[in-house]
């Protein structure tokens, strides 16, 4: 927990100074001067990467993207996998499966001359296959009298699936040219849940850890990503459209 | 100024909206009432002219264990120390009570047969009115699933019970023979 407080500081701090940084470049706005230049962005989340150096109940990673539909409205999506071991006080459980989120985002930031970032809303349908393994659980007593240790189990359901559907807000903010970092938050819901024989899943990965009190997960990524442009759209100037109709 | 608001008003919000959200995680807490049951043992007074089943409390109960049953053998001192002399070791003591018409007596999620003896007046001086009787319980055991902060509980099925002495209890009538829940009485021991 308080290492995602920092990180959400360092990168709230970083964007700060750069947007900053990136209105007194002039040599790069010509080339973005109408932001009309389209094409695919292709992102890495290291909130998942510094998690996997650091914690070793997790490995995972997730690849991000997003694909300029329209002037605000872009086609998005994550895909990534999770390894996840879930130590508890009653229950030691294991998740490993893959996952994919589709949807869409909208720029809402209107962005000054010369700059094409994002601060953006957006949805994404959510899909995870995975399997789920109970390592060992504990049993609850009311007495001490008997031994309890805890026991091993080989509860174990592959192939499950789980849908979703998220809402998603955050920042891209080109910092070098074609590069960008941003951070997004997203909540989810769970659609559909399949659970394991015998138990209950208590991660799903790309939507999180499960809650037996409520179907709501909460998201947080900070990304690098990199902007592959494709191609033009011809913006014609407002003055010579004018011209055009009057004569 | 106004220019600053604009271009951060909303990077802010997010940036808090973010915060709020990553902090709202329950804890999840074990609160439930299905933990793995106690065999619920009602005393009745075995009457041949009293056709009602009433309680009858039983003088200083004592429940020993007897076997090799895991326990757990670290008993804090004080609680069964002073019964040591007239019972022997405390850790196989698991009930004691004056006056009593019922006791939950726990069953093991290890061992699938236990055997207990179960002493009445255990406390006379001169030892003269102490009776004691044997009894074998056997089980199947299930674990179930409870949920991800209670872990599992046991339940316990296709249970018989043996008297293999006859002192001072006369009869034994098993009510339940799959214990799920500590809702009703699952065994009467007339006496």
């Amino acid at each position: 927990m308080k290492k995602i407080v920092i990180y959400c500081y360092i990168i709230s701090l970083t964007i700060l100074s750069t947007t900053i940084n990136a209105q007194v470049q002039d040599t790069i706005v010509n080339n973005k001067r109408l932001n009309n230049t389209y094409g695919l962005r292709v992102g890495l989340d290291l909130n998942k990467l510094v998690t996997t150096a650091t914690n070793s109940n997790y490995k995972g990673f997730e690849i991000n993207g997003d694909y300029r539909l329209t002037k605000k409205w872009y086609l998005a999506g994550e895909l990534g996998a999770e390894n996840r071991t879930l130590n508890e006080d009653a229950i030691n459980s294991n998740t490993k499966g893959s996952f994919i989120r589709v949807g869409a985002d909208f720029n809402a930031y209107k962005n000054l001359i010369g700059m094409r970032n994002l601060i953006f809303t957006g949805f994404r349908y959510g899909f995870s296959t995975f399997d789920q393994r109970l390592n060992s659980f504990t049993i609850i007593q009311q007495d001490d009298f008997f031994k309890n240790p805890e026991r091993p189990s080989s509860f174990n359901s592959n192939g499950l699936t789980s849908h979703w559907i998220e809402f998603v807000s955050g920042i891209k903010a080109e910092v070098l040219n074609n590069v960008f970092v941003g951070f997004s938050v997203s909540v989810r819901r769970t659609i559909t849940d399949q659970k394991p024989n015998g138990f209950d899943n208590f991660f799903i990965p790309g939507f999180g850890k499960t809650n037996d009190a409520s179907e709501f997960a909460a998201g947080f990524s900070y990304f690098v990503s990199y902007y592959l442009p494709l191609y033009k759209k011809r913006q014609k100037d407002k003055k010579v459209k004018a011209e055009e109709t009057k004569s | 100024m106004k220019r600053f608001f604009q271009s951060y008003l909303i990077p802010i919000s997010i940036f808090f909206a973010l915060l709020l959200s990553v902090n709202c995680q329950r804890d999840d807490i074990c609160d439930v009432p299905e933990i793995t049951p106690r065999l619920i043992i009602e005393f009745i007074d075995d009457d041949i002219n009293n056709r009602d089943t009433l309680p009858k409390s039983v003088n200083s109960l004592a429940v020993k264990l007897v076997g090799d049953a895991l326990t757990n053998s670290t008993k804090e001192d004080g609680f069964f120390t002073d019964f040591i002399e007239t019972l022997g070791e405390a850790e196989t003591i698991i009930r004691i009570a004056p006056n009593t018409t019922s006791i939950s007596l726990p069953l093991s999620t290890l061992d699938d047969e236990l055997t207990f003896e179960f002493i009445e007046n255990f406390s006379d001086p001169e030892n003269e009115l102490t009776d004691t009787e044997i009894l074998t319980f056997k089980y199947n055991r299930k674990e179930n699933f409870i949920n991800r902060a209670c872990g599992f509980q046991t339940t316990f099925e296709e249970l018989t019970v043996e008297k293999t002495t006859n002192t001072w209890i006369s009869r034994i009538e098993l009510l339940k023979t799959t214990i799920t829940d500590e809702e009703d009485r699952h065994l009467l021991l007339y006496h």
